[in-house]
């Protein structure tokens, strides 16, 4: 506990509501993209969208594997999310919002692969 | 004793289980209309959230080509895991119409002799509930003997008779919901299907807001919305002045966005509404069970926002 993080690992319920939040992060990153810069090209932002939506809905159907890591991972998945839902009301840019999401696919991903 | 006074007590006594007959009777009466309500309202909220599912796949197609990512990896792979996910929904509504069914033939049961009517439905319900149980991972399943027929009972009043019938058909539905409702509470359930839900209703929607952000559809519902507060109405100008008008055109799409975001909030809302509807027919059946008058304000309250949830959960009708 000397870091501040509980050393209880997290419930699988609570990994996929990670995932989940993380997903509807990226969604609401990508209507705060349109609303910003209608008729703009967001292509890469929606494949990230869809990505950390794919990552999600893969979890719901499996099991989480018993890794200690899964903590850390979560941890920083929820970070990133947070960073996104902070930023909803004040990035216009397309380019910014690309790489708050790439991250947090990145991370998405790495949580899920503790799903088996 | 002398006859007459034997015949006396007799007669007292079986005016008096009469009484106690009709009591159950009607009141189990009560109990099914109840019951068969709130079960229907439930199972047209997961039908509501059954039938979202199917119109994803077309938002989902439409969003691909929008942004030139027909045949996305990541798109099939959400759609193929959804799918699996809306089996699951199918034996929760499933389930709950079986639900709706048995207290319909409790009513029957409290009206005549629809022991038969009842054995049916009970055992469907029960064969319905473990399907449910197993397609969330529940390793919960409904003691045999809830499936099984009621017991045919001897006694000097046919009322009597019907009496004990619809006590230990209460009790049969009664440990069905027992079984069922903590598995709905597990937060792996929950997990299950109401994020499901919530994030399906809000992909849907991202469609119609992409399409809207474009032009492609009249404002004047959104603007009219805006404006009925002071009784303002659009009119046949309004579409040309907001496409014009950079500022308006972000207002109106930001409050497409804000009606996304609180649509896949009831989502969520009308799960819990419905678990609350089902622990809600607990005390109900106790009561009938232990002789004590039912009272129905918790229950007819959740019904009324189950309904309102489902009307939330409609697609809207725009221009």
């Amino acid at each position: 506990m000397a870091n501040g993080q509980s050393t209880t690992p997290p419930s699988a319920a609570g990994v996929v509501s990670s995932l989940a939040s993380a997903a509807d992060a990226a969604r609401q990153a990508y209507m705060a993209a349109l609303a910003a810069n209608p008729g703009a090209d967001l292509s890469q932002l929606y494949a990230k969208e869809m990505a950390a939506a794919a990552a999600w809905s893969d979890a719901e159907n499996k099991a989480l594997n018993s890794d200690p890591a899964v903590a850390a991972a979560k941890a920083n998945l929820d970070s990133a999310t947070q960073v996104i839902r902070n930023e909803l009301g004040t990035i216009k840019n397309v380019s910014t919002w690309l790489n708050l999401l790439d991250n947090l696919v990145n991370l998405a991903t790495t949580v899920g692969s503790f799903f088996v | 004793m002398s006859i007459q006074g034997r015949i006396f007590a007799i007669s007292a006594l079986a005016i008096a289980v009469a009484g106690c007959s009709s009591a159950t009777l009607t009141e189990g009466t009560s109990l099914a209309k109840a019951g068969q309500t709130a079960a229907s309202q439930m199972e047209q909220n997961a039908t509501v959230s059954a039938n979202l599912l199917n119109t994803l796949k077309e938002a989902v197609a439409f969003d691909d080509g929008y942004n030139e990512q027909v045949g996305n990896p990541a798109s099939r792979t959400f759609l193929v895991n959804i799918s699996a996910i809306q089996n699951r929904l199918a034996q929760y509504a499933q389930m709950l119409e079986s639900l709706s069914a048995s207290y319909s033939a409790l009513g029957d049961l409290a009206s005549y002799d629809a022991s038969g009517t009842f054995n049916t439905s009970i055992s469907t319900l029960s064969s319905d509930a473990n399907k449910f149980l197993k397609s969330v991972g529940s390793g919960v399943q409904i003691p045999q003997d809830v499936g099984g027929a009621i017991k045919e009972i001897g006694g000097f009043a046919i009322g009597s008779i019907q009496a004990s019938q619809v006590e230990e058909a209460s009790e049969k539905i009664e440990t069905v919901l027992k079984q069922v409702i903590p598995i709905l509470k597990d937060s792996k359930t929950r997990e299950l299907l109401v994020l499901n839900a919530q994030e399906v209703t809000a992909q849907i929607n991202q469609a119609a807001v992409t399409a809207y952000a474009t032009g492609a559809y009249s404002y004047d519902s959104v603007l009219d919305q805006i404006g009925a507060p002071l009784g303002l109405k659009s009119n046949s100008g309004s579409d040309a002045i907001v496409a014009k008008n950079t500022k308006l055109k972000a207002g109106l799409l930001n409050v497409e966005i804000e009606l996304t975001n609180e649509q896949a909030t009831s989502a969520g809302a009308s799960y819990d509404k419905s678990v609350a509807a089902l622990e809600a027919l607990i005390p109900l059946h106790e009561s009938l069970n232990n002789g004590v008058p039912l009272n129905f304000g918790t229950l007819t309250t959740i019904v009324g926002e189950l309904q309102n949830a489902a009307t939330s959960l409609q697609p809207t009708k725009g221009k």
